[in-house]
């Protein structure tokens, strides 16, 4: 039995692609995005196999380390992990610019949310989606070409599809043709010509449809390399040391063999060879909560400041809050003013215990996590988003009411431990109340974690 | 564990008597003030089988008619503000 046919979707070189949209003096010049290893990146993706371009690596030695190149860059031999130096004497015309990873997220958002006004997508890695094409096989690779027309318009991303049986086998098709791309790009041949050479020539035109037809997903897959499988590194590696060089060689191997072998992944990547991945793709709810945003005129550096205006922002976002419902989550996207080698944006993100409409609640949310992180440079523009709306939870009244100031501590100390997980209180313990030093009658010590008042 | 009541240490003004010093004046929160009256008095010996505790408590009233407990570590010979 056949896997359903899956669309993988992706933007070849995506971080470089974006910055270039940001700036697009450097469309065409080798570019290099990365950061010191100790920066953090707010929002970026889980690496995946999908992009090769993912920050999964970072600079060792407390150097400069590249996490994207461009397709330039790439020609060139620079490659995700090197050192700046590495990657400038592969590139002396090296171009570097800061790894934004929450501009990237914003990007990447924006390329969803174009493909929504389609198709119902399932986010992949960084600049990658994934989606059931929804039209008849005859028409499939028309109809993905005008999407990636459409997209272009839309984004101005060029993009790359690959659709076949099973969301592992149209990704590994996907990156096929990126890989495909980046070698002619640097002049070297490309070996055996893709499967879908006889057809059409996925790299010949900007947008690439690596198109399989129904039920071929196996022999598309036979003749690429086994380091294309979504498989652990240790897994990549055994295939290389028992000989199998390509899809089709683990694909002619008995599924009892490879499952003693290499277990579960070693099962998954025989069916994906096969055409036969049982992974479901499972569209995402489009996002859309209510949101509020201002743009400054003189940046701005105070701490308290950007928490009143975070406070104004959370007003009127509110007012779009439905009644009866509440916000589980908030995201607060800070636009820096420009200065060398910070990222430009900033992102803070914070999840209440609970749905809840009160602002009071939510503000002191708000303010703990302004006061535990502050954008990294004056801030010239802020957005509030809410997210995750649902019914608040409701609260189950005592027989006999509580005291109120027993209510509000209990309260309170529920959003401490829901917000810092331990619960950074104190209680004071007497330790002999008639010594006759002062000091040693009472003290205090932590509240514990299972403590209520 | 952090002990509640710590003592906190004092800049005190003292004049010489037959029974030790005694506290005629204090700074506290930045301000010279001056001690009117002085309340009651106590002397807590302790723990001479280890590290031995002696000390001379004050309980003052300055000016302004603001109480204070001090006390005069007789080893050290440094004034604390307890209380």
């Amino acid at each position: 039995m056949w896997a359903e046919r899956v669309a993988a979707l992706g933007v070849p070189w995506f971080a470089a692609a974006a910055q270039c949209r940001r700036e697009p003096g450097l469309a065409g010049r080798p570019l290099v995005l990365g950061g010191p290893p100790c920066s953090t990146h707010v929002g970026e993706s889980r690496p995946s196999l999908l992009a090769p371009q993912s920050p999964k690596a970072r600079g060792s030695r407390g150097v400069w380390g590249v996490l994207a190149v461009s397709a330039e860059a790439a020609a060139a031999g620079v490659r995700v992990g090197m050192t700046l130096a590495q990657a400038e004497s592969c590139c002396p015309d090296l171009v570097r610019r800061p790894y934004d990873a929450v501009y990237l997220a914003q990007e990447h958002e924006r390329l969803l949310a174009a493909l929504e006004a389609h198709v119902a997508v399932a986010p992949g890695a960084l600049g990658w989606a994934l989606f059931r094409p929804p039209w008849p096989s005859a028409e499939e690779r028309r109809a993905l070409a005008w999407l990636l027309d459409a997209l272009a318009a839309t984004t101005g991303y060029l993009a790359v599809v690959g659709v076949t049986e099973g969301r592992g086998a149209a990704e590994i098709v996907a990156r096929a043709a990126v890989g495909t791309r980046l070698r002619a790009a640097a002049g070297r041949p490309s070996g055996s010509p893709p499967p879908w050479a006889g057809t059409a020539d996925p790299l010949g035109a900007p947008n690439a449809v690596a198109w399989v037809a129904p039920g071929g997903a196996a022999t598309a897959l036979a003749p690429l390399p086994a380091a294309l499988l979504p498989v652990s590194a240790a897994m990549r590696r055994r295939l290389t040391l028992f000989g199998l060089p390509t899809i089709g060689a683990l694909a002619a191997l008995p599924l009892g063999a490879v499952q003693a072998q290499f277990g579960p992944e070693g099962r998954l990547a025989w069916l994906i060879a096969h055409g036969r991945d049982p992974r479901p793709l499972v569209p995402r709810e489009p996002p859309g909560g209510p949101s509020a945003a201002v743009a400054l005129d003189a940046p701005c550096a105070e701490r308290a400041r950007l928490l009143a205006l975070a406070e104004v922002l959370l007003a009127r976002a509110l007012r779009a809050v439905p009644a009866g419902q509440g916000v589980s989550s908030i995201r607060l996207v800070a636009e820096i003013e420009p200065g060398p080698g910070a990222p430009a944006t900033w992102e803070q993100r914070v999840v209440l215990r609970e749905p809840t409409a009160a602002a009071e609640a939510i503000r002191f949310a708000l303010a703990g996590a302004l006061l535990r992180a502050t954008p990294p440079g004056p801030i010239v523009g802020l957005r509030l988003e809410l997210h995750d709306l649902g019914a608040p939870t409701p609260c189950q009244l005592g027989l006999f009411a509580p005291r109120a100031t027993a209510g509000a501590l209990a309260a309170a100390v529920r959003t401490l431990r829901a917000r810092y997980g331990a619960l950074p209180l104190r209680r004071v313990v007497a330790l002999d109340p008639r010594h006759r030093l002062p000091e040693r009658r009472y003290a205090l010590v932590e509240a514990g974690p299972a403590w209520s008042p | 564990m952090e002990p509640l009541n710590a003592p906190r240490p004092l800049a005190v003004e003292t004049v010489a008597t037959p029974d030790g010093p005694q506290p005629v004046g204090v700074r506290w929160r930045g301000r010279r003030r001056r001690v009117v009256a002085i309340d009651d008095e106590w002397r807590v010996d302790d723990e001479w089988w280890r590290v031995p505790i002696s000390r001379h408590y004050f309980v003052v009233r300055l000016e302004g008619d603001r109480r204070l407990t001090l006390f005069l570590d007789r080893l050290a010979g440094t004034w604390w503000q307890q209380g």
